[in-house]
């Protein structure tokens, strides 16, 4: 087996793979097809707008329709608009956690994967040289690709995981598999990771880390967002990407900026 | 836009770009026959997509962006074989580097095996950065990311394509 030279030599190999030949009969074919396809669409594109018309309007008079149906009792003899319930959880883990922390804590919501679990973690003081819960010092909240009761750990179980971490459950349950996401909230000094990078995602600056690790990679975010940090740690695998990840956070960002400009 | 102008348009960058985006399909596929028909999936989709093309990228900039994503799109559909065909490899595969790739030389063949052992994302920044040359603003454009992660990826690529051939058992003297 030849061996490489040296760095050079690498990269010619790797422009060398840009050399393969499309050849030229089988160009001229793939073309043809296309042309082909091309002309097909567009009488088929001709027929469709007849009867694109019929169809819009029939799907408008259904929108008014169903839109209409759905103000009139979602909202006005409701008295209020759906979007309040989906956020009444997050709004009152908010609280919990504010309470908690003694400072002002937003809670990053995620559209896929629900906030299942909210722990608070509190320090350990001793009394009588007994080992006791002193002040709370952070919090975490777990999001759950999904989890059923099965999962979920039973009463004396959670009793032992909060008197084995020093902490309390004071959102959701525990459960036995593994979180998508996890994210700590804390007050104080910034969190620190190798490697991490400063990034900017809509105008705040981030600390962004790539993890590799098994079973999972994971992408590491920290923000400071008024003296309170906020660290993500987003499970990767195929179908959830980095870019995901990145998305996760940048909502909770543009959530940030919306109260920064109230 | 009037119908023969677009179409007019789709033959122009057909004859200036089909021998990039064929091989470009073909690095990300591994088969030359399924390279042609998603390269005419990526000229046809062009041709439908053709209002949202607002030139802030370059044209062949585009047509990659469209060919990657209709390349994932059909490695997406065949996943349950592919998943379990490679589950189930230990060595590299003959059926994942092409004739044209073997026909190009040993050190070509080798790279290009270890290529397709790296996660997806790692071997799309290598293929535009390294084989395709694009640079760095280009190969953001064409994977919708921020230079700063074209840049870490592809670092993490290549230390993780050059690990890849020590396991393989290639000689690199970079590495």
């Amino acid at each position: 087996m030849k061996p490489y030279n040296d760095q050079s030599e690498f990269d010619r190999t790797f422009q060398r793979l840009d050399t393969t030949k499309f050849n030229e009969n089988e160009k001229k074919e793939v073309f043809s097809t296309i042309m082909h396809s091309l002309d097909h669409s567009k009488r088929k594109r001709r027929h469709t707008n007849i009867f694109n018309h019929v169809f819009s309007t029939v799907f408008v008079a259904l929108f008014v329709l169903i839109g209409g149906y759905f103000l009139v009792t979602e909202v006005i003899f409701d008295g209020q608009p759906n979007q309040g319930a989906v956020y009444e959880e997050r709004d009152e883990l908010e609280q919990i956690l504010s309470q908690e922390l003694n400072s002002n804590v937003y809670v990053p919501w995620h559209e896929d994967f629900p906030a299942k679990t909210g722990i608070v973690k509190y320090s350990t003081v001793f009394q009588d040289n007994t080992p006791t819960k002193g002040e709370p010092i952070s919090a975490t909240v777990y999001y759950f690709v999904e989890q059923n009761d099965d999962n979920q750990l039973t009463k004396e179980e959670t009793l032992h995981f909060e008197e084995r971490n020093r902490s309390e459950v004071v959102f959701g349950s525990l459960y036995s598999e593994s979180a998508m996401v996890t994210v700590d909230i804390f007050t104080g000094s910034a969190p620190s990771m190798e490697d991490a990078v400063e990034i900017n995602i809509e105008g705040k600056e981030v600390l962004y880390s790539y993890i590799e690790r098994e079973p999972n990679d994971t992408a590491w975010f920290a923000l400071e967002f008024n003296d309170v940090w906020y660290v993500f740690l987003h499970k990767l695998e195929e179908v959830t990407t980095e870019d995901d990840a990145m998305n996760f956070v940048e909502n909770f960002i543009q959530r940030l900026n919306t109260l920064v400009i109230n | 836009m009037d119908e023969d102008l677009k179409k007019q348009k789709i033959q122009e960058w057909y004859q200036l770009y089909s021998d990039d985006i064929y091989r470009f399909v073909l690095m990300m596929i591994g088969d030359h026959d399924q390279a042609k028909d998603l390269t005419h999936d990526t000229y046809l989709k062009a041709y439908n997509s053709f209002e949202y093309f607002q030139g802030v990228t370059s044209d062949k900039n585009w047509l990659y962006r469209i060919a990657r994503n209709v390349t994932i799109d059909y490695m997406r559909k065949k996943k349950p074989i592919r998943f379990m065909i490679e589950s189930f490899s230990t060595f590299p595969s003959e059926e994942n580097c092409p004739e044209k790739i073997m026909e190009l030389g040993e050190n070509e063949e080798q790279l290009y095996r270890c290529l397709k052992k790296l996660k997806r994302s790692y071997q799309d920044v290598i293929i535009l950065r390294k084989i395709k040359e694009l640079s760095i603003q280009e190969t953001a454009e064409v994977l919708e990311w921020n230079e700063t992660k074209v840049k870490n990826t592809l670092f993490r690529g290549l230390a993780a394509l050059k690990q890849q051939m020590v396991k393989e058992g290639y000689n690199h003297e970079t590495i």
